[in-house]
């Protein structure tokens, strides 16, 4: 061997799927929120779909290796997510906006995408340069020093969505990251998501099902903690009929599929 | 309806929590035999943790209640004095009536004045610190250093009292008037 | 380094360093502690103690704010967040931590360099007795921003750093009561007694000893924020090592600071050596008048005491001018002039008073008995620089009449009489009253 080539170097290569799960459960609490799940996601935005209770914030926190399986297999990045493994150099590959986001509200939006630039364990020389690069494109530049808790709730949204991106994660999870956005941002956010989506395992779990058509390239649908669909956003379209509950194809698809159509 | 309310509002405060807390609280410093200083401590004490309760979780939310604001707060100041003095009274360290009453005014005041400016987390500061001022200054020094040392002064002092009553009058007014800080 | 800069600006940190600065620095300085020869203004090793004493009020606070500090993870609902990154939660907290250590540092320092200034201009014996001393306070104050950021992590309610700052100040009272230096475990509590002497320091095993239990308390603190059940471990066997080995007493002697030093008759300690200006001229003077007595004493000299000593002193020998400088209250902010320096040391022929702080009786005749023998050497009878009003008229009358018995006796007699009330004052023992008198007054 020429030259002596490091463990991160070989690794994209070292997996087919950025995500994948095998029969995957997950306790929530006391119920499986996650109950046989078997899940591949690749490159792309994959849009997570599924009614109140559905397990799609268990699945992402999962993902997030912040929950553990209780069984099956879940690989990250080709690393295996489970009780006794270290999960550093996943952790260090991930960008994860939770559904409730917690922030020191003293700290500016710079200096909380530093620090969580910091907690990714980024190489030091990057993170000046790679903190205002995420402030930018998530258009909090011009409130980049500004102390948190002086924002609004879109904009520490926003800033959220800024800490996630900040490593360029190649598993990045969004849990409901248009929820206080306006249509204005809201349109900006898909753009950003379809430019992320280009090099990285993007996951949005959304309520807003015109966010899927618009932005993903793939939607699963999971209900009672299993899948139920996977498929393009046209896919979806086409499993609704024209009696199906819902304004557009895609929720009358949605409704098809879920089968019990427009339950609570 | 009122007491629903009350009951409500209480909890809302973490009243029974701080009740709790303040009640061993005064029992370990009762188990102390310290005097005036142990005494002035467990007045502290019990504004302090009266003092956790000033502030509501989500200011912006209680600001929007349709009813005004300013008496309420005033009642919650004297009303978590009176049961302050009752417990005090009742579990606290060994001191005269007066003693006690006068500190809780006097420290209560505190409270609410450090609620107004540092916010109600760190309202415990002022009469926790003022307190503790006490142990190293002793309290037979000279006149100025006398005022300095009035939670732990002799009951017949007239400076002591005066400070006191000044300091619950100004920290009700400004409490009720002004509530917590952000 | 710039997480270190963010956790500074935005922390409790800087709040915390100010208000330690603050509320020493306030105590210290217009508080009892600028009065005696024990000012935390004149000596090095004072200096320390009173900073250390000061820790009382500063320690209990900072456990609070380290508690409130603790409670920002809990109170802002980063843990999820937080929870799906890489780095190791003790970085986290150790730069949180180091933040807040940097702060308390950085003021201690302050404190000290406030004190230093005046120190640097007061007195000449330096030495580095005191540094153990402000080790141990640094890191008894670092330890308590540890251990409330651990407590508050353990109980996350709005309450505990109130409840924390309250049981730290009760926990400090015990210190207080004048017993505590017999007793050996209140030198685990961070604060030193108030100082009293300037010929004492606090023995380097103390030191070591509290060095370790106040490290175990922060490394305890620390573990408790990781919320390791380990973090026992390190207090438990601090206490169990530190407890056995305390020596009892947080003061011994300073031989060195107390060793007489003499020139041209005035023997000053090493510590007052600073001092020798300003007394030189006042002991010559002195010297001068009591020359005039049959065996006058050859010397001034500085009994190392403590500031508030004994209730009485022991006999004294006669061959000098004894002078404890805190007895007539040299050390104030203005320093007494050169004249009253001299007024004290020729009071009662070169004698110090027999009672201390305990005012017996028969105090009025001893103060008449000095009255009449310093008049008899001056040639004016004045009131004595210690006199005390209360009992003015009876001294008055007492002297008046000393003073004019011993006037009407003849010259030779009246230096005899003097001398042997001299003799009588110095010892402590008898009525030198009577003995000037002969019995007669």
């Amino acid at each position: 061997m020429a030259r002596a080539v490091s463990a991160a170097e070989v690794a994209p290569t070292g997996y087919a799927w950025q995500v994948e799960a095998k029969q995957l459960r997950v306790r929530a609490g006391r119920t499986m929120a996650v109950d046989g799940l078997d899940l591949r996601l690749g490159r792309g935005v994959h849009g997570l779909l599924g009614p109140n209770g559905a397990g799609k914030t268990t699945l992402i926190r999962s993902l997030a290796t912040v929950l553990r399986p209780a069984s099956g297999t879940l690989e990250v990045l080709g690393e295996p997510v489970s009780g006794r493994v270290d999960l550093r150099r996943v952790r260090r590959a991930l960008g994860y906006l939770p559904q409730d986001f917690g922030y020191y509200k003293r700290f500016t939006v710079r200096e909380f995408v530093e620090y969580m630039a910091w907690l990714k364990e980024m190489p030091k020389r990057d993170v000046p340069g790679a903190v205002q690069r995420a402030v930018e494109r998530v258009g909090l530049a011009d409130r980049a020093d500004s102390k948190l808790k002086a924002l609004s709730g879109g904009m520490v949204r926003r800033a959220g969505i800024a800490q996630a991106i900040v490593n360029d994660p190649e598993v990045l999870l969004l849990d409901e990251p248009t929820a206080g956005l306006d249509p204005g941002q809201r349109v900006r956010f898909r753009e950003l998501l379809q430019e992320l989506g280009s090099d990285s395992c993007v996951v949005v779990s959304t309520h807003l099902v015109e966010d899927v058509a618009a932005a993903c390239t793939d939607v699963v649908l999971i209900n009672k903690g299993r899948l139920v669909f996977q498929g393009t956003p046209d896919d979806l379209a086409a499993a609704g009929g024209a009696d199906d509950v819902g304004d557009s194809p895609l929720e009358r698809g949605y409704s098809a599929v879920l089968g019990g159509a427009g339950e609570w | 309806m009122t007491a629903r309310w009350l009951l409500l509002y209480a909890r809302s405060r973490q009243v029974p929590a701080s009740a709790a807390a303040v009640v061993t609280g005064l029992a370990a410093l009762a188990s102390l035999d310290g005097g005036p200083h142990v005494a002035a401590f467990g007045a502290a004490l019990g504004t302090a943790a009266v003092a956790t309760g000033f502030g509501g979780h989500d200011l912006a939310l209680d600001r929007t209640a349709a009813f005004g604001w300013p008496p309420r707060r005033a009642a919650h100041l004297l009303l978590g004095g009176a049961v302050v003095t009752a417990l005090l009274l009742a579990t606290g360290p060994v001191a005269g009536d007066a003693f006690v009453l006068r500190d809780v005014v006097g420290l209560g005041g505190l409270a609410a004045l450090a609620a107004v400016v540092l916010g109600a987390r760190a309202a415990w500061t002022l009469p926790v610190g003022w307190t503790g001022v006490t142990l190293v200054i002793p309290p037979a020094d000279d006149h100025w250093l006398s005022l300095l040392t009035w939670p732990v002064q002799p009951t017949s002092t007239t400076s002591a009292t005066v400070t006191a009553v000044v300091l619950g009058c100004t920290g009700l007014l400004a409490y009720a008037w002004l509530g917590c800080r952000r | 380094m710039r997480i270190l800069g963010i956790e500074l600006r935005r922390t409790a940190a800087l709040v915390l360093g100010v208000l330690t600065v603050v509320v020493v620095v306030g105590m210290l300085q217009w508080g009892p502690s600028m009065k005696n020869s024990a000012a935390w203004s004149r000596q090095w090793s004072t200096m320390a103690e009173w900073v250390r004493f000061m820790l009382m009020i500063a320690w209990p606070l900072v456990l609070g704010g380290g508690a409130v500090q603790g409670l920002r993870d809990r109170r802002s609902g980063v843990d999820e967040l937080f929870g799906s990154t890489p780095r190791p939660r003790a970085h986290r907290v150790a730069w949180t931590l180091g933040a807040v250590a940097t702060a308390l540092v950085a003021a201690y320092a302050v404190v000290l360099v406030v004190g230093a200034a005046q120190v640097v201009s007061a007195t000449d014996y330096f030495h580095l007795a005191w540094l153990p001393v402000t080790v141990v306070g640094v890191v008894a104050l670092v330890g308590a921003a540890a251990l409330g950021m651990g407590l508050a992590r353990l109980v996350p309610s709005v309450l505990t750093p109130p409840l924390l700052a309250v049981g730290g100040l009760a926990l400090m009272s015990l210190g207080l009561g004048p017993e505590q230096a017999e007793l050996g475990w209140t030198l685990l509590l961070p604060s030193l007694p108030m100082p009293v002497t300037v010929y004492a320091s606090v023995p380097a095993a103390v030191s070591a000893v509290q060095l370790l239990w106040f490290a175990a308390l922060a490394v305890t603190g620390f573990l408790l924020v990781l919320r390791r059940w380990a973090a026992v471990l390190p207090v438990l066997v601090a206490g169990a090592v530190a407890v056995p080995l305390m020596p009892m007493s947080a003061a011994a002697r300073d031989e060195v600071a107390a060793e007489l030093v003499c020139v041209e008759r005035l023997c000053l300690t090493r510590a007052h050596e600073h001092e020798r200006a300003a007394l030189a001229g006042p002991a010559r003077e002195a010297l001068r008048l009591l020359a005039k007595l049959p065996s006058p004493p050859t010397s001034v000299r500085e009994v190392p005491a403590a500031v508030r000593g004994e209730p009485e002193r022991g006999p004294e020998s006669t061959e000098a001018v004894w002078v404890n400088l805190d007895d007539f209250t040299y050390f104030r902010r203005e320093p007494p002039t050169a004249e009253q320096v001299t007024a004290y040391l020729v009071a009662g022929a070169g004698t110090r008073t027999c009672y201390g702080d305990r005012i017996p009786r028969e105090v009025s005749r001893e103060v008449a008995a000095r009255t009449v023998m310093t008049a008899w050497l001056t040639g004016r009878v004045e009131p004595l620089p210690s006199f005390r009003a209360w009992l003015g008229e009876e001294i008055d009358a007492l002297t008046e009449r000393a003073w004019a018995h011993l006037r009407a006796m003849p010259e030779a007699d009246q230096a005899v009489r003097v001398q042997a009330a001299r003799e009588v004052q110095a010892a402590c023992a008898g009525d030198a009253l009577t003995t000037l008198t002969g019995g007669a007054a």
